[in-house]
């Protein structure tokens, strides 16, 4: 005969394997597109007319359609460009917003609370807002098709000051007292200090700084209209449009623009909760 | 006591010259580490900003000059435009079906994630993995996946027998469906950030405050209604937030996939504003749409702000 505490421990049991289940379910589903566009890169361009639609290629040595974008139209020269258009843009980012948040951790001055507000307050307007009258910026000052004229609206992270800001306020004041009769300036504190100890935040956003600034697909399409200075996200919309017909070739196009970024994240998943959970639970 | 040192190293420093120096230049330190930021924050965010402001009460030539003007003239234009009125419409409908269900969806996930207890690291990755892909790739795969003739997803409902009595929906070449389509764009790409900020939300719920519950009697749907969307209030509402003004601004899809049609359905503000800055080069009618755009966001926000002094708790 069962007790009642054994039928509610089943129950429970009962109720953990559902839950796992049906996590790995809708994981499963949630992905589904993903894994559907890396298949999608093995199939011949006539595969994609067929009816049964096939999710499956009929065979993955099928590399015909990768080596075709690599070699035979920009997709390279765009990964070039959103590579360093990514990653000048997270370097000055982060340089400026730890001088910054070093700034707002160390200093007492005059206008502090008003420089603070002003760079916060930029989260409140919309990017979107700005596109033309950045866009007339920019092609006054001579920096249509350039990278300069891609990367400069990407400096400013606000989010970035905040959290950076936070970080070095757990570094005490009294440390750095004691670095300054050592005779250790603030400059060389900031590098020698700062920045070693702030580590997991500079990767944690780094990496996901990094990320957005290669997602970025409407301001790089306004500012450029060389081909040879797209940057991968504008490309592959135009590679789709130039040939609907050449659906293998799209595909294998997004297989090699995604890979890099499904690495990147695989490597800094763990890094990011712990910034976006460090950032964000206090609201 | 930061400031104790600068005043004793003034004092030790022998000269009042060099004393003076060594003053200024603790004086505009903080400024000079604020400069770069500053500049740019400026340049690129207020200055446009009161620029587009200044456009929308003026006439534009197609240079970007100004050439004249005309106080709240293109505002009483703009509202007697058929075509803007449409486009808040078009904004406000996809709002209204977005927000819910970004926020419902990576919220019930979280919960479902949060319980489960074997393979976690496989599903969270999943999970958070559209996080990582951007909107043009996400675009082009769900054009094919939506495709009406051979997309898997009508194939699906076909095979589940939706399509007995009716013709497959074409979902983005139809004024009725191309909207709901692009929602579920949205909500894919959106879904692994806001799963992994409610994951570590729902987490951060102090495990005594469950068990209490439990010896009480509460079931599951009750301790989440009283105790885990209390607590994670604040979360909640960042996110409701964010994605508020997600919805409202949405524009990147409708360029990929749509260019605002068929007939004006998915024309949302901002890619009004795109169009008639870009295409008709007409930038105060694109500025003036903007800056609308920009006051119904943040009246929106307001709202919520009102409501957050009821419904959220910071404890």
């Amino acid at each position: 005969m069962k007790t009642v505490n054994e039928k509610a421990r089943q129950r429970k049991k009962f109720q953990y394997y559902f839950t796992s289940i049906l996590s790995v379910i809708l994981g499963l589903i949630i992905i589904f597109p993903l894994f559907y566009a890396i298949c999608s890169g093995f199939k011949d361009n006539i595969n994609f007319d067929n009816y049964p639609p096939r999710i499956l290629p009929e065979t993955f040595r099928n590399l015909s359609n990768f080596i075709y974008v690599v070699t035979k139209t920009l997709i390279p020269r765009y990964m070039l460009n959103s590579f360093v258009i990514a990653l000048s843009a997270t370097l000055v980012r982060l340089i400026f917003s730890t001088l910054a948040a070093y700034s707002f951790a160390f200093f007492n001055f005059k206008g502090k609370n008003v420089l603070f507000f002003i760079i916060v307050g930029t989260m409140m307007i919309p990017s979107e807002a700005l596109l033309i009258s950045n866009y007339l910026t920019v092609s006054k000052l001579g920096l249509l098709n350039t990278y300069a004229g891609i990367v400069c609206v990407y400096f400013v992270s606000a989010s970035q000051v905040f959290m950076f800001r936070q970080s070095f306020k757990t570094i005490s004041g009294a440390l750095r007292d004691a670095a300054y009769i050592d005779g250790c300036g603030d400059l060389l504190f900031y590098i020698k200090i700062c920045i070693p100890v702030s580590r997991p935040v500079i990767t944690a956003l780094g990496l996901s700084s990094f990320i957005n600034v290669w997602n970025t697909y409407l301001w790089p399409l306004l500012v450029t209209n060389k081909e040879e200075m797209r940057t991968v996200q504008v490309g592959i919309t135009m590679l789709s449009n130039a040939d609907s017909n050449a659906k293998g070739h799209v595909f294998a196009g997004i297989g090699i623009i995604l890979i890099p970024m499904i690495i990147l994240f695989a490597i800094s998943q763990r890094n990011m909760v712990r910034g976006i959970s460090s950032g964000a639970v206090k609201g | 006591m930061r400031s104790s040192y600068n005043n004793s190293v003034a004092v030790s420093v022998a000269g009042s010259n060099v004393r003076h120096k060594k003053k200024l230049v603790n004086v505009i330190k903080p400024y000079l580490f604020l400069a770069p930021i500053t500049i740019f924050t400026i340049m690129f965010s207020y200055y446009p900003f009161i620029k587009t402001f200044i456009f929308s009460l003026s006439k534009v030539n197609v240079a970007g000059e100004i050439t004249k003007f005309v106080g709240l003239d293109n505002y009483i234009d703009i509202w007697k435009r058929p075509d803007f009125i449409n486009a808040i419409k078009v904004s406000l409908k996809f709002a209204a079906m977005f927000v819910p269900l970004a926020v419902i969806c990576p919220l019930l996930l979280a919960l479902i994630a949060n319980r489960a207890k074997f393979m976690t690291k496989f599903y969270q990755t999943c999970f958070a993995l559209p996080m990582a892909v951007s909107m043009s790739a996400t675009c082009l795969i769900f054009k094919q996946l939506l495709h009406r003739r051979v997309g898997l997803l009508n194939y699906l409902l076909e095979k589940l027998g939706v399509y007995e009595n009716v013709t497959a929906i074409d979902w983005l070449g139809s004024a009725k469906w191309a909207l709901p389509a692009l929602v579920l764009i949205m909500i894919w790409t959106g879904i692994g950030f806001n799963f992994m900020l409610l994951l570590a939300a729902v987490r951060n719920v102090p495990t005594e405050l469950l068990e209490s519950a439990s010896l009480e009697g509460a079931s599951y749907w009750q301790k989440v209604r009283k105790i885990v969307i209390p607590v994670i209030s604040p979360t909640l509402f960042f996110v409701l937030c964010t994605q508020m003004v997600k919805g409202l601004t949405m524009s990147g899809p409708v360029m990929i996939l749509t260019d605002g049609g068929p007939l004006g359905a998915t024309t949302t503000m901002i890619y009004y504003v795109y169009s008639a800055g870009f295409k008709s080069t007409n930038y105060a009618l694109g500025s003036t749409a903007s800056v609308c755009a920009f006051l119904i966001a943040f009246v929106f926000l307001l709202f919520n702000f009102k409501y957050e002094k009821r419904g959220v708790n910071y404890d």
